[in-house]
């Protein structure tokens, strides 16, 4: 799984539309994730589940937070617009040279305030996840804002970010609290991407069994779309790593090694995982040149996948040196700190 | 395009023919360039095809062979590969033959390549890949006929050079048999598939497969006839026809080949016959099909062969009369412009330099040394820097370059290069273009310095080469104030490693540590800053060498820096192992222990670092363990801390030890290790560390003939030790007395000329299993290493007659008897013991003084333990004789005189009145009435009165003189003698007492008080 799919909650994942010039600065406008033209009126309720807006006939719309993108006030400032639009695609040193140009005293709304604070801390929090900025004071800052606007439409994204900012802090138990409280939306995509995130965090707590039941309800729910089935196969990796864990390595590396047989060797970003995951019992295992073999795999031949490649490679760091191959270590270590320089895997 | 066989590899050159292994790997690279693979878009497998590729690209043959094994063994090998395995694992040994160092093990593997080939091409008659099988089978013969061809140029070889040459004929026609072949059967198949008869894409890329085999096989056949010609005599009638058979058929291919797409099939195939034909001296049609390679202005392998006939136009112009010399040189001016410095290297590059540099050399040659003295003299330097940069390079042109180079003479440039003025750049790139130049001069005359003809011109350009480096230190300097944001920031990165480098080279050890230190904090996970840490661990060596002990602990913070930013930024490299283990080493010197293990951690807890440290852990322990002893107190935490310290360290080194690599210095620690286990009771570890084939403490014995012979004969000490706890444990074997005479041979050759060292080692053997006794609670137990220990010894005695080794043996376990002997209830067994050195010493009882002294040893020594060890065995009277002789000649050896006291008072057995006072009082009275044998009296009379230096036996001997008195009133049957002889016994400790208040030490003045209260009881009865 990327990093980037880590950090940004759904929502916001999918590109912004250009913004179109014909849209005047004097209405409120809801962009929705699945693309097409903003809707336009004035936002009449905002909670963390809905958005309505009532357009100029006075026909109110609803809107999932799940399918907001982004949201943009009557009057507010053009670098405030831009920020957002620069976040939506990690963009980050751009958005944080706009947000700096905002006057925060001239922003005419609570609602705009309350944007501009989210996304203000909801930066640091990516950027911290990048390796440019603390964690724990980017998870202080989010968590003041989430305190102050408790039903902001911008809620499980933020549940999201604290989430991850948890891990990156060491503390998978908190991550797991705030990826529970992402999961506890009411859309099955939330719902399944946070039960997914909650177990990981639990099985960096070694709650095995905790872990498995949220992996189960993902693999167990019934989805047809592409990103779900994904997800699907990405929390059974999870599972046979947590067995693995268990002591049932080798039923573990049998039943990813059908996963490899079973699936499509061109679905980077499942076999980067599979890969990654075989190595990483193999190396628990001692099992050490095949932990190579397969962390070599994601390194050869998935390193379009930034974050398990980063993954890799650190693996593979240790890795070479342990079969008597330091030169090869070496060329990990330095490919690691030059592909991924802010990568919290150079940090290890 | 179409595959190229045998690209790279021109062979007109004959000064670059030797290097069969080289042409054959070049084969490869070509080869590999052009091999398919087929990952369809969507695969429901392994990734196996795509996998081998890549590991390929990143020139890992040897971890893709490993990967094959490992997923055939786990059955993982998708079954679309599965019938190419075994072609795969055999292309990947081909692929990886050029990544073998060893010519041995290079064979080896050509020589399975060759089986597999054959055996793979016997059994797939229809696999698609037969072909590519066959190809790559005459490569392998090819290369073999290459090597014999060499083999036959080889002056040692002079006699078989025919023999040779019809060998590799025979090869090469074999290879072109196989090439035939190749196209034989393809031809049909490619008809079959010709046009529309190819319906399905597989069919299609089974053709254009096929097709691309077929060419390479046709190019193959006619470079082949090439090769056969090459084993005849030059100019010979069937040296020009195997040559004109090869023009005719790289004309036809030439003929048959139009298009783009067949360009490079037909630029190979003319590139060829340009060098034939030059071999049958046709210089215009060789001329007319070089300049047609050579005016293609294409990248990749297009431009290697354009090299190659600018090379082969050169000599050709060097060829017509006359020669036309500077067009020559003009033509490998302007190519070797458009070469990089890398690329300057590769062997078609140094083809084209030792060309221009013929050309340069006939054309100096050929200049007026009157008129033209500027011109010749700049020429010399022009051809003497190409030279000098090719003699650096490895290669068969070194020896054509050597010559060249003693030819032309290195005083002038030596002196002309020592002149040059310091230029003046005007921007950065400009400096580091100078600055390199005189580096890589200096580098090159380096490498000259052995073929200077004198200590003169030796001096002279040593001081060149510094001059160089010094002037390349001052504009790398300028170069770092020149340089502007828009400069390439790796060529700053280069500039200062570079200048770290030169200041190492100049000496100065100080700037080259700071420098490197630099780079290795600043360019973190680069190679450069890797290598700067190397420099800078090398500059720390030199410093820490320089300054005084005191001083030297001063440079650990710096060091221990450097080793962790190592160790952070190149974790696993030699920088960084060698970082730590100066770094643990000088902790240990400075005795800072804590730091030593600390840093020991760093490195993961092994090396030889960790090795000396956990030695030093081990000896520490037993020092305390002999205090303990001696003062008879505990094992305290600390002690099993530090033995459990140095048990971690000596295993970790061991586990990781790669027997390949070894460290002789580690050996040391794999006896210590042996010797921990052995001391614990752990025999099943022992065993391993001692006996593992690959590293066990023999193991590395054998295969480290430089290692220290103590080292070497504690490996066998320890097997001896390990045969005899074994044979001592419970259910062990008897000791096997070939079994024990093999080890101790071995052990006798090896400290050959040494016999201290054997017999130290048999000593230290003794004595440990005496400890181990002693440790022992179990009395049987005891009992039975002690019965091991007088096996072995006595297995030792009945089948050598070795002096040397008997008395080694008869000297270890008498001192191990005398240990027991003060075990209490073990008389018994020290009894055997003593039976055991009787039986050695006797056997050597009948050499004479000069054999002994022949064999090293003392014949009075040899004779006193015989005597020991008699009475030790009970036969008092012969030992009594033997003193007496002794003391005849030496009366006034003390030693003699306490061990015959010692005799008479055992051979009493507190019982015999009369040798007891003999043993007291004195015996053998001689003619001046003096007694031969002193008695403990006179004995302590002696010692008493240089009680400094003789303490021991001096309390010895007063108390012996009390016993043997007592033991005397005991055995009396007059009562009144009784008490007479008992009050005496106790006047004789109190009078030690009132010398000597402290009665000598603990251990006396407590037996000196047991026999005084014994004294008074018995008294009072």
């Amino acid at each position: 799984m990327s990093l980037q799919r880590l950090v940004l909650p759904t929502h916001l994942l999918i590109l912004l539309l250009c913004s179109s010039l014909s849209f005047a600065q004097d209405k409120d406008r809801v962009f929705p994730t699945k693309g097409g033209a903003a809707a336009t009126g004035k936002i009449i309720e905002r909670t963390k589940d809905k958005v309505v807006i009532e357009n100029i006939k006075g026909t109110p719309q609803n809107y999932a937070t799940n399918e907001i993108l982004r949201l943009v006030f009557d009057g507010e400032p053009p670098q405030l617009s831009r920020a957002k639009d620069n976040i939506v695609q990690a963009q980050y040193d751009q958005a944080k040279d706009e947000l700096s140009k905002v006057v925060v005293d001239t922003l005419k709304s609570e609602d705009m305030k309350e944007e501009y604070l989210f996304y203000k801390t909801y930066l640091s929090g990516a950027m911290a996840l990048r390796g440019q900025g603390d964690p724990s004071e980017a998870s202080k800052a989010l968590l003041t804002w989430a305190g102050k606007y408790r039903t902001s439409h911008n809620f499980y994204a933020a549940s999201e970010m604290l989430g991850n900012l948890a891990i990156a802090s060491g503390t998978p138990d908190q991550a797991a609290k705030f990826f529970g409280a992402f999961a506890s939306a009411p859309f099955v995509d939330y719902k399944l991407k946070g039960s997914f995130l909650q177990g990981r965090a639990l099985m960096l707590l070694k709650q095995n069994a905790e872990a498995k039941a949220k992996f189960a309800i993902v693999t167990q729910a019934k989805v047809s779309d592409p990103p779900s089935l994904k997800l699907q196969k990405l929390a059974t990796i999870a599972t046979f790593k947590c067995d693995a864990a268990d002591g049932k390595s080798e039923q573990a590396i049998l039943a990813l090694e059908k996963m490899v047989d079973e699936g499509d060797s061109t679905d980077a970003e499942l076999f980067a995982d599979l890969y990654n995951a075989i190595g990483s019992i193999h190396q628990s295992q001692n099992n050490h040149y095949e932990a190579v073999l397969s962390f070599l795999k994601t390194d050869l031949l998935y390193a379009s996948q930034a974050e398990a490649h980063a993954e890799a490679l650190y693996n593979l760091i240790q890795l070479w040196a342990k079969v008597g191959e330091p030169l090869q270590s070496t060329d990990a270590k330095s490919r690691l700190a030059k592909l991924y320089p802010t990568s919290p895997w150079v940090k290890k | 395009m179409d595959r190229f066989p045998l690209a790279q590899c021109s062979f007109r050159n004959t000064r670059l023919r030797g290097r069969a292994i080289w042409t054959f790997s070049c084969t490869f690279l070509v080869a590999i360039a052009f091999l398919e693979f087929n990952d369809g878009p969507c695969q429901a497998e392994e990734p196996t095809k795509r996998f081998l590729e890549r590991l390929k690209q990143e020139r890992m043959f040897e971890t893709g062979l490993k990967y094959l094994e490992y997923a055939e063994k786990r059955n993982r090998l998708p079954a679309s590969f599965k019938e190419d395995l075994a072609i795969e694992r055999i292309l990947l040994q081909q692929e990886s033959l050029p990544e073998i160092k060893s010519p041995k093990l290079a064979e080896e593997r050509m020589t399975s390549i060759e089986s597999g080939l054959k055996s793979f091409i016997a059994s797939s008659s229809d696999h698609p890949r037969k072909s590519e099988a066959q190809t790559r089978l005459g490569d392998v013969l090819r290369s073999r006929a290459e090597a014999a061809m060499e083999e036959s140029k080889s002056e040692t070889n002079q006699t078989r050079a025919a023999e040779l040459k019809v060998k590799a004929r025979q090869w090469f026609l074999d290879a072109n048999k196989l090439y035939v072949s190749i196209n034989e059967e393809l031809k049909p198949v490619l008809e079959s598939l010709a046009g529309n008869r190819a319906q399905t894409e597989e069919d299609i890329q089974r053709r254009e497969k096929y097709r691309a085999d077929y060419r390479q096989a046709e190019i193959l056949q006619a470079k082949t006839l090439e090769f056969v010609s090459q084993t005849y005599d030059v100019d010979s009638q069937e040296w020009r026809s195997w040559l004109e058979n090869s023009e005719k058929k790289l004309s036809e291919i030439i003929d048959k080949t139009s298009g783009a797409k067949e360009a490079g099939r037909r630029m190979l195939s003319l590139l060829y016959r340009a060098q034939v034909q030059t071999k049958l001296k046709k210089w215009k049609e060789a001329r007319e099909s070089f300049t047609r390679v050579a005016d293609v202005n294409e990248g990749g392998i297009f431009r290697t062969w354009k090299i190659e006939s600018i090379a082969g136009l050169i000599r050709l112009d060097l060829l017509e009369s006359p020669p036309k010399f500077e067009p020559a040189i003009q033509r490998g001016v302007d190519a070797l412009k458009t070469a990089s410095n890398q690329e300057k290297s590769e062997p078609h590059w140094i083809d084209l330099q030792l060309a221009l540099a013929e050309a340069r050399i006939a054309w100096g040659n050929s200049l007026d040394e009157k008129k033209d003295d500027g011109l010749i003299r700049s020429n010399r330097r022009d051809v003497r820097e190409i030279l000098q940069y090719l003699f650096k390079i490895r290669g068969p042109h070194q020896e054509f370059v050597k010559n060249q180079l003693t030819a032309i003479g290195l005083d002038s440039v030596a002196k002309k290069e020592t002149e040059e003025k310091l230029p003046e750049p005007k921007n950065f790139e400009e400096a580091i273009a100078q600055a390199r130049t005189r580096l890589d001069r200096a580098e090159s005359s380096e490498k000259t310095l052995t073929l200077a003809k004198d200590e003169d011109s030796r001096k002279q350009i040593a001081e060149a080469i510094s001059n160089d480096r010094i002037q390349a230190i001052s504009i790398y300097q300028k170069a770092l104030r020149l340089f502007r944001d828009s400069d390439s920031r790796e060529d700053l990165l280069e500039s200062k490693y570079l200048t770290a480098y030169l200041y190492l080279r100049t000496e100065q050890y100080w700037q080259a540590l700071a420098l490197s230190q630099a780079i290795v904090r600043t360019d973190r996970g680069t190679e450069k800053s890797q290598k700067s840490g190397g420099f800078a661990l090398i500059a720390f060596t030199k410093l820490i060498a320089s300054r005084p002990e005191e001083e030297k602990s001063a440079l650990l913070p710096a060091l221990e820096s450097l080793a962790k930013n190592l160790i952070d930024s190149a974790p696993g490299s030699e920088e960084s192992k060698n970082a730590l283990e100066t770094l643990v080493k000088l902790a240990i010197i400075d005795k800072q222990y804590a730091k030593a293990v600390e840093f020991v951690k760093l490195g993961g807890n092994h090396g030889s670092g960790a090795s000396i440290l956990g030695q030093l852990f081990w000896r520490d322990y037993q020092l305390a363990l002999i205090e303990h002893k001696k003062n008879k107190t505990a094992e305290t935490e600390d002690d099993r801390r530090l033995k459990s310290q140095a048990e971690e360290l000596l295993k970790a080194t061991w586990d990781e030890l790669d027997p390949s690599k070894s460290d002789p210095a580690l050996v040391p620690g794999v006896n210590a290790l042996a010797n921990l286990y052995l001391m614990t009771d752990r025999l099943t570890d022992a065993k391993l560390v001692i006996e593992d084939p690959k590293k066990g403490a023999l193991a590395l014995v054998n295969a480290n003939e430089g290692l220290d012979k103590k080292d070497k004969l504690d490996a066998y000490k320890f097997q001896l030790q390990l045969m005899v706890q074994s044979a001592g444990s419970k259910g062990g074997d008897q000791l096997e007395a070939t079994k024990v005479a093999a080890v101790v041979d071995r052990m006798k050759s090896l400290s050959a000329g040494q016999d201290i060292l054997l017999t130290n080692a048999l000593r230290s053997l003794a004595s440990s299993i005496s400890t181990k006794i002693e440790a022992t609670k179990d009395q049987g137990e005891q009992a039975k290493l002690g019965n091991a220990l007088g096996v072995l010894v006595q297995q030792l005695v009945s089948v050598t007659s070795d002096i040397g080794i008997l008395e080694s043996a008869g000297s270890s376990v008498l001192a191990s008897a005398m240990n027991l002997a003060k075990i209490p209830g073990l008389a018994d067994q020290s009894k055997n013991l003593m039976i055991v050195a009787e039986q050695a010493y006797s056997k050597i009882a009948s050499a004479t003084d000069e054999e002994l002294k022949a064999a090293n040893r003392n014949p009075l020594e040899v004779r006193i333990r015989l005597a020991m060890s008699k009475t030790g065995a009970g036969k008092y009277e012969e030992s009594h004789k033997l003193y007496v002789d002794m003391l005849s000649k030496s009366p006034k050896n003390l030693t003699i005189q306490i061990e015959a006291a010692r005799n008479l008072q055992s051979w009493a057995g507190a019982k015999n009145v009369e040798l007891l006072k003999k043993a007291w009082a004195g015996a053998e009275p001689s003619a001046n009435k003096e007694n031969l044998i002193w008695g403990w009296n006179k004995i302590a009379q002696i010692t008493g009165g240089r009680i400094n230096d003789f303490k021991e036996s001096y309390f010895d001997a007063r108390y012996n003189l009390a016993l043997c008195i007592r033991q005397e009133g005991l055995a009396s049957q007059n009562p009144e003698s009784r008490q007479k002889l008992l009050n005496k016994s106790t006047e004789v400790i109190r009078g030690t007492r009132l010398l000597q208040p402290d009665l000598g030490t603990p251990e006396f003045k407590q037996k000196f008080e047991l026999l005084e209260t014994e004294n008074k009881q018995d008294l009072s009865r």
